[in-house]
């Protein structure tokens, strides 16, 4: 499903310096698999996401995601890529200007769905997440965690082969984490491949799944039969 | 995505831009005003100028010693020419009993004045073929005057020359005036239309990249701006159409009243129906245009890559 292979993203500083947030990153996913990305604030989770969904291009290397390559995808094509996978954004990205339901429903009116088809999905949905009550209202009238589960919902709805979240349950309090990580659990049982960055080492502890450590745009795998070990080791602090 | 979200994009860029669409549908409105004046009083004049001169004829006044025979020899080859439809021989008593007829009402006295001769030639009509082409109207009636004047046997031809190339002029004129102010207008209303789409866009420049995100392709982001150009257009024409409708009774009622351009007056009216839907359909291809030229180069698909966001 996705696979990396010597990735480099580079951004150029104001002088002229470059910063490497992806640097000789090499990845395989298989399709159907549950992965955790880890790693602290500013390691490049972001960037690798985006290069995941087709939001920006690697400066160098190969990036195959769902028989796609990242990197000479034509601008006719990129649409349709991006149908096919659903993003939970860290910053949500959703529309101000539109209601809970119209901002769930977007990927569905975008494929061109039935009305009665979009309704029924996207209540379903939006009552997966507890936000049934807040069809009809905005973004800037909810709270954080209610704008994320909108932008989970958003991910989800039009059952997307590949799910890519960042930092999914950052606003979340631990119920609803718990009750957000049970969604992608359903939508993985169904096949659908999941790559989830996240800063709770705790749920990626209990979740028992493949972790992918990012530092300095430099990935380390590590096996779930050994994540709580090297866990423990690399955030002293986290462990109970 | 559905013409049902196309409705409801706009009805959300009108309440976000109340002021700037108004604005833009007044300015609109005036120049598409005046361009539809300019183009319905041209087609106007062009018509009073094909009627007029239909009913020209061409007078072709006999010299005084002709004989019968040559004035049947005359009237035979007058006959002959492709431009000419007909020949009517008015002799020199019938032009004075319709001089007597049409001058009766102005001078009576005259009438009872047995001194008053008939100073009149005897004189052929000459009706012209219908030509096809309005502006070849003009030469066709100069040529068949300086080619008829040059025949023996007639003395003088008069057509009214002066009234109707002047008149031909001035259309002439009128027309490439009309022409040039319409293009600039036209050309200027495509900024208008373009400036309050490229408002529109700028205000929306995250929802741009957010529609992008998910998957909608260009054609679908753009569209709803090109709708929105349409309707700007579309309603600005009708009411340019609808001021124009009241202008111009005013107008003819005008000229109806005043001696010099009664006549006219009875030719002049406004656009057809017809004519009316074909400028409600090219404003609505114009404003189309407009929001194209704007929003062509909108989104290449990398939109989120442009913005700056870790
Ligand atoms: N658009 C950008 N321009 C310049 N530098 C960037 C940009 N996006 C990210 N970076 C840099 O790349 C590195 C990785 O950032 P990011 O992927 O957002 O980390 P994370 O999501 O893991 O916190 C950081 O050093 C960040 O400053
Ligand atoms: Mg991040």
């Amino acid at each position: 499903m996705i696979s990396f292979s010597h990735v480099y993203k580079t951004y150029r500083g104001n002088e002229g310096r470059e910063n490497h947030a992806l640097r000789d990153v090499t990845l395989e996913v298989e399709k159907g698999e549950f992965v955790f990305m880890t790693g602290p604030s500013g390691a490049g989770k972001t960037t690798l996401f985006r290069l995941l969904s087709a939001f920006d291009r690697p400066s160098s290397g190969r990036t195959s995601v769902g028989g796609y390559d990242i990197a000479t995808i034509t601008a006719k094509e990129l649409p349709f890529f991006r149908r096919r996978i659903g993003v939970v954004f860290q910053d949500f990205r959703l529309l101000r200007d539109r209601t809970t339901f119209d901002n769930v429903a977007l990927p569905l009116e975008i494929l061109g769905e039935r009305r009665a088809n979009i309704e029924r999905r996207v209540l379903e949905c939006l009552a997966s997440v507890g936000l049934d009550d807040k069809k009809d209202e905005y973004p800037d009238q909810m709270s954080g965690g209610e704008q994320q589960r909108m932008a989970i919902a958003r991910a989800l709805v039009h059952r997307p082969g590949l799910i890519i979240a960042d930092e999914p349950t950052g606003n979340l309090d631990p119920a609803m984490s718990r009750e957000v990580m049970r969604l992608f659990d359903r939508a993985n049982a169904q096949g659908t491949t999941i790559f989830i960055a996240t800063h709770d080492h705790e749920m990626v502890r209990r979740a028992g799944k493949r972790v992918v450590e990012i530092n300095r745009g430099q990935i380390r795998e590590q096996r779930p039969e050994t994540s709580e070990l090297s866990l423990e080791g690399t955030w002293p602090s986290m462990t109970t | 995505m559905a013409i049902h979200d196309d409705v409801k994009s706009i009805s959300r860029s009108w309440r976000q831009h109340f002021g700037l669409q108004s604005a833009t549908v007044i300015v609109l409105t005036a120049t598409f005003s005046v361009v539809i004046f300019i183009l319905s009083t041209a087609l106007n004049f062009q018509r009073v100028l094909a009627v007029w001169g239909e009913q020209v004829q061409v007078s072709a006044y006999l010299e005084d010693d002709l004989d019968e025979r040559g004035i049947a020899a005359l009237k035979a080859s007058i006959e002959q020419r492709p431009d000419v439809a007909g020949v009517d021989f008015i002799s020199k008593e019938k032009a004075a009993l319709t001089f007597r007829d049409q001058m009766a009402s102005y001078a009576p006295d005259l009438m009872s004045d047995s001194e008053f001769a008939t100073p009149f030639p005897a004189s052929f009509q000459i009706r012209l073929k219908e030509v096809s082409n309005e502006t070849a109207q003009v030469p066709a009636l100069e040529k068949l005057a300086r080619e008829i004047q040059k025949t023996d046997g007639v003395e003088d031809v008069s057509y009214g020359q002066s009234w109707v190339r002047n008149y031909s002029s001035f259309v002439g004129v009128m027309k490439s005036l009309g022409l040039l102010l319409g293009f600039i207008l036209l050309v200027g209303s495509l900024f208008v239309v373009g400036n309050c789409v490229r408002t529109l866009v700028s205000g929306r420049k995250e929802e741009i990249e957010i529609l992008e995100l998910i998957g909608a392709t260009s054609p679908n982001i753009r569209r709803p701006y090109i709708v929105e150009g349409i309707l700007l257009a579309s309603v600005s024409a009708l009411f340019a159409l609808g001021l124009n409708v009241v202008v111009y009774g005013w107008l003819i009622e005008v000229m109806k009243r005043s001696l010099a351009f009664a006549r006219m007056a009875q030719e002049f009216s406004f656009l057809s129906p017809l004519q009316a839907g074909l400028v409600i359909l090219t404003a609505c291809a114009w404003g189309a245009v407009g929001a194209w030229l704007t929003v062509r180069s909108l989104n290449s698909g990398w939109a989120a890559a442009r913005g700056i966001r870790a």
